[in-house]
């Protein structure tokens, strides 16, 4: 149900995105910033969407959370959600041809399942078993997918146009977006606790980002295309073409 | 009992000092200098309340005088900057490399004014004997996901130094190159350097 409505978001997204550009003006970027981020006009329009959202909505309730709870519980909370994930990160690694690091993602969810209490804790990184990033984004990439171009997107922020597909399919293999252990109603309490969480762990972050950027739409973007860049290599980008 | 006390007596301070006597030697290879530099900033943190209030003036301190000698900020800000560093006179580019220092050291003194019971993990050091320019990988280890932080270094007359950081997979410099690039192209080298001081002065006045 929450993955049909977000999945019908991104469709009329996407729908909007096209219309909107070819009714764009064109506003001054470089040559490179014009590859990167064709559709800056509009991403632009959702970022500072994505900022009011934040700051009225997501944000105050993210400080409510970490306020009223302690951190050992909402560290718990954070390991709960990551745990769930790693049978997806498993997944992922198999489709990106790394079975060794998917038998250690299995690994990670079977300890942290039982040892760590349903994923509360988590004992398998202190056991030695690291944790792994991955997502259908990267697999597409690793396939030979390329970025696309640059996509804000309503409330998940920075994407591209792989990643945005990747999401798609995230989404439609979540087990707590699917699953129906749970109601529709309680979905949407789970779902709304992750995000939740999930903000007030990037609450102490958030200023330090917001003083260090000219121009925070384009620090972000520019970031986020090298984390992205970074962690499909898994940390071992090979060196970026010098153009300057 | 006592035979082991006294072992242990005469045995830690020995310790102690093969210990420090190491890191002293450590300090020429650019992973050994890294984690010499962590350790004691790290050290000096969880021993002083002060800093973790977020005392700025105390923060500043430990920058000036732990991390600051190890550090080429005018490398960062050169090659930040791009190709817009040439179009800048001597006089504008030290201005720069000022304004950029003081907003780095004051961003990374909020950072380390989060540090609580984190670790940090060094990652195996790949490089040649003969190279110059190396990375240093760490991770920032506490509650929650652990945080990638890689050290780029460079060997100059007077020892390695730092001038690039890899924070979460981006590289500073190249998270720079567009923020610079756009205020040179709005404002010339004289509005960067008016942006640079701005910024500055607004931060300062609001804590």
């Amino acid at each position: 149900m929450t993955s049909r409505i977000i999945n019908q978001f991104l469709k009329s997204f996407v729908v909007l995105t096209v219309l909107a550009l070819s009714a764009c003006a064109s506003i001054q970027q470089t040559e490179r910033v014009a590859k990167i981020d064709p559709f800056e006009r509009v991403n632009r329009a959702v970022f500072s969407f994505n900022e009011v959202a934040d700051d009225y909505v997501i944000k105050p309730a993210a400080e409510a959370y970490k306020f009223v709870l302690p951190e050992f519980v909402r560290t718990g909370v954070t390991n709960f959600f990551s745990n769930i994930n790693d049978v997806l990160i498993a997944a992922n690694n198999l489709l990106q041809g790394k079975p060794s690091n998917a038998v250690s993602d299995v690994g990670r969810f079977l300890v942290n399942t039982t040892i760590g209490i349903f994923g509360f804790f988590d004992v398998a990184t202190d056991m030695g078993l690291d944790k792994n990033r991955e997502d259908f984004g990267q697999t597409l990439a690793v396939w030979g997918v390329g970025d696309g171009p640059y996509i804000v997107l309503p409330f998940f922020g920075p994407s591209n146009v792989r990643d945005t597909v990747g999401l798609v399919v995230d989404i439609e293999t979540d087990f707590m977006l699917n699953t129906n252990k749970l109601s529709s109603d309680e979905k949407i309490a789970v779902n709304g606790l992750r995000i939740i969480n999930r903000r007030a762990d990037l609450l102490d972050a958030g200023q330090l980002l917001e003083d260090a950027a000219f121009d925070k739409y384009s620090f972000l973007r520019d970031g986020y295309m090298q984390r992205r860049r970074s962690q499909i290599y898994d940390g071992e980008p090979p060196p970026m073409k010098e153009d300057e | 009992m006592r035979a082991s006390f006294l072992k242990a007596f005469i045995a830690l301070p020995l310790f102690l000092m093969v210990n420090s006597f190491a890191f002293a030697q450590n300090t020429s290879t650019p992973d050994g200098l890294v984690k010499f530099v962590v350790e004691d900033v790290m050290t000096t943190i969880k021993n002083d309340k002060a800093i973790q209030s977020g005392d700025l003036r105390k923060i500043n301190a430990l920058v000036d005088q732990k991390i600051l000698p190890h550090s080429d900020f005018q490398k960062t800000t050169r090659l930040s900057m791009g190709r817009n560093w040439s179009k800048a006179t001597p006089q504008q580019q030290a201005q720069i490399t000022q304004e950029f220092k003081t907003l780095l050291v004051r961003i990374y003194g909020g950072a380390l004014a989060q540090v609580k019971d984190q670790k940090v993990q060094y990652k195996p050091f790949r490089a040649a004997a003969d190279d110059t320019d190396v990375i240093v990988k760490t991770a920032v280890v506490g509650k929650g996901e652990p945080i990638q932080l890689d050290y780029r270094l460079e060997k100059g007359p007077n020892g390695w130094k730092v001038y690039d950081i890899n924070i979460l997979g981006a590289w500073l410099i190249e998270s720079y190159r567009n923020q610079f690039n756009d205020q040179v192209s709005k404002g010339g080298i004289d509005g960067l350097v008016k942006f640079l001081q701005d910024r500055n002065t607004a931060l300062s006045t609001n804590k």
